[in-house]
């Protein structure tokens, strides 16, 4: 079952224009998978009650707590929907599918694990450092925002015990630039690794470019729009590699390929993108949101 | 603190409500009850099974279904808006041949109506896939997509034009001794017309509406928030422009028309039967709640119940103006009289 009438465990503001909100729904902590998400009505249920804010939001899980059977979203508060979900108060119901998509990959034997978060692309990667830590898989953390005042979740990361490096716009906090400066400072001076990254579309372009360029796997989480939330819409697409793809629906990881397989993987990734292979349309709900950087074209 | 809920018990319906006959006939296919899934929404069943019981639906409409696999539109290809939403999704299908080998025997393991939505780029195109479609068990009827707003070939350029509409109908027709159900577009100048002609060639029934070109600007970023431009607009924002076509369909015509267009409660869907529809499609509202069509399912048998109303059927057509025994129309309203096929069925 995928649907719920979840009570608010907790509501707080996360930063300044954004939050977080923690629900009891057991069974979903328990299923959630890093960069799985939850979708999300912001309105009352069953069918909501506000039509400026109709349909649902997918928001990526940010943390589980499995003994208290509790799950978090972190979102920025930003139109009508997301606000009203930030106004909900302890025992408030809210209407949550999920937990949806294939997330991230737990590699194993792969060496260490980069994470890059960009600003609210931050939030599953919190939960995947915990999971990777639980494994015992070396990970570090880089991430990016704005100012200092748009970082989310730093203190979580180190609370794991995961190193944090940290870059800003406007240099409030750590390097001053791009966020993938410091991850690319990082693979070349210890190559071997392997990337995980969610963030704004130009970051996920530079993760894919630096990733092609260093010949390390790295996995992509997509953010797009979407309405049902389920694979039955087919309103959230990207294009993706045809060759490269398994038929349809939430496969589980396959492990990546290396080495000259994967040099290969990103030659022909190239060939897509110049039109010169050919490309299908994956719908980022289902066999999504998580893509790997050697088979997804980003727009 | 409690926790979650399963959503998926809906408490059973009212007492009394029992007595109510739900079913409805068009066109010879008896559904079960008057509330069916809009094609497009709910692609072709599987994603909505693991939330309710699918025997609970009047009829399955499916995505419409093309000769040969369509790869869509380039995203995004939906924007949330007042009260609805865009979609350019552009009838990405993987074709008959899949459908037929993949998608309809899963589908006929439920005891539902499978009404199939048929598109192409060409007349030659929707002939070839009613030809394949024509008698395959399973396969309850047709509902000819003429009024897709997402593809430059076909869907709306036969829609817009009662000339190309009734020639598409009527090579269909020939194709097929399915009952076939013609499904009409709000972006005409004249809908009545157009519904007039599509019935003269051959229509069963009918069903309205698809949904209303529109666009969504993204300000910030300065350009359309779809990839194609313009889209589709569906949700609560256009019913009553639904209500319309409705009412306008079935009163030129007297065919049976299967409403749709912002429908996500039992009173919505009991609105439409009194329009004149004889049956509802439950669309985006599933997006929304995936439970909707079984609500609507409940909330319209309740009212039933509530109002006394013994079918279903005796519904449809209800507010018309000759079946209330109210003052006459208002001026200016479209007159039933002299549409081709004959008055409203059961006018008098």
């Amino acid at each position: 079952m995928l649907l719920w009438e979840a009570p608010v465990a907790e509501s707080r503001q996360a930063a300044p224009g954004y939050h977080e909100l923690a629900l009891a729904a057991p069974a979903v902590a328990l299923q959630a998978r890093p960069g799985q998400f939850l979708h999300v009505l912001c309105g009352r249920p069953p069918g909501g009650d506000g039509l400026d804010r109709y349909l649902r939001r997918p928001l990526s899980v940010f943390r589980v707590d499995r003994q208290a059977g509790t799950v978090a979203v972190l979102f920025r508060v930003r139109g009508e929907g997301t606000r009203w979900l930030a106004a909900r108060r302890p025992g408030d119901l809210v209407s949550v599918l999920g937990p949806l998509g294939r997330g991230f990959p737990l590699p194993a034997g792969a060496g260490r694990v980069l994470l890059v978060g960009g600003g609210v692309g931050i939030p599953p990667l919190l939960f995947q450092a915990g999971e990777l830590r639980r494994a015992g898989v070396p990970v570090e953390a880089f991430l990016g925002a704005r100012s200092a005042a748009h970082l989310l979740a730093e203190d979580d990361f180190r609370r794991l015990g995961v190193p944090v490096a940290v870059a800003t716009d406007d240099g409030s906090r750590g390097h001053r630039g791009l966020v993938t400066e410091l991850v690319e400072r990082a693979l070349a001076g210890r190559p071997g690794a392997t990337v995980c990254a969610c963030g704004p579309l130009p970051m996920l372009r530079a993760v894919q470019r630096l990733a092609v360029r260093r010949n390390v796997p790295a996995y992509l989480s997509v953010e797009q729009t979407m309405a049902c939330g389920v694979g039955a819409c087919l309103g959230c697409p990207v294009r993706v590699v045809a060759e490269e793809v398994y038929p349809s629906g939430p496969e589980p990881w396959r492990e990546p390929p290396r080495g000259g397989d994967l040099e290969a993987a990103y030659r022909r990734l190239e060939r897509a993108v110049r039109g010169e292979a050919a490309v299908a349309y994956r719908r980022v709900c289902l066999e999504g949101p998580v893509f790997a950087a050697w088979e997804v074209l980003l727009a | 603190m409690s926790s979650a809920g399963e959503t998926g018990a809906v408490p059973p319906a009212a007492a009394g409500a029992a007595s109510v006959d739900l079913s409805v006939e068009i066109a010879g296919i008896r559904f079960k009850n008057p509330v069916l899934v809009a094609s497009g929404c709910f692609a072709y069943g599987r994603e909505y099974a693991p939330f309710f019981d699918l025997n609970r639906l009047g009829g399955v409409m499916v995505k419409g279904v093309s000769l040969d696999p369509w790869p869509g539109n380039p995203g995004p290809r939906v924007a949330e808006t007042p009260a609805g939403m865009l979609n350019s999704v552009g009838l990405q299908n993987p074709g008959v041949d899949h459908f037929l080998r993949e998608d309809l025997p899963w589908l006929r393991q439920f005891d539902t109506a499978v009404v199939v939505n048929v598109i192409g780029r060409t007349v030659d195109e929707y002939r070839a896939v009613a030809a394949r479609l024509d008698g395959v068990p399973g396969v309850a009827a047709l509902e000819l997509n003429i009024s897709c707003p997402n593809i430059k070939e076909g869907g709306l350029s036969f829609g817009r034009s009662p000339e190309a509409a009734a020639g598409l109908v009527a090579a269909v027709r020939a194709e097929t001794r399915l009952p076939l159900i013609v499904k009409l577009t709000p972006n005409t100048a004249d809908l009545a017309g157009l519904a007039r002609a599509v019935a003269a060639a051959g229509a069963d029934a009918l069903s309205a509406v698809n949904t209303l070109i529109g666009l969504a600007i993204d300000a910030d970023a300065g350009r359309p928030v779809l990839g194609t431009v313009f889209g589709g607009l569906s949700g609560p924002a256009i019913k009553p422009v639904a209500l319309a076509a409705v009412w306008s369909a079935a009163r030129a015509t007297g065919l049976p028309v299967i409403g749709m267009g912002g429908i996500r409660s039992g009173r919505d869907a009991a609105e439409f039967l009194l329009a004149g529809a004889t049956a509802v499609a439950v669309g985006t509202a599933v997006f929304v709640d995936p439970l909707a069509p079984v609500r609507v399912i409940e909330e319209l048998e309740e009212f039933l119940a509530r109002k006394g109303v013994a079918r279903a059927a005796d519904l449809v057509g209800g507010a018309w103006p000759e079946r209330r025994g109210t003052p006459p129309p208002l001026a200016g309203e479209d007159a039933p009289a002299g549409a081709a096929g004959g008055g409203p069925r059961d006018a008098g």
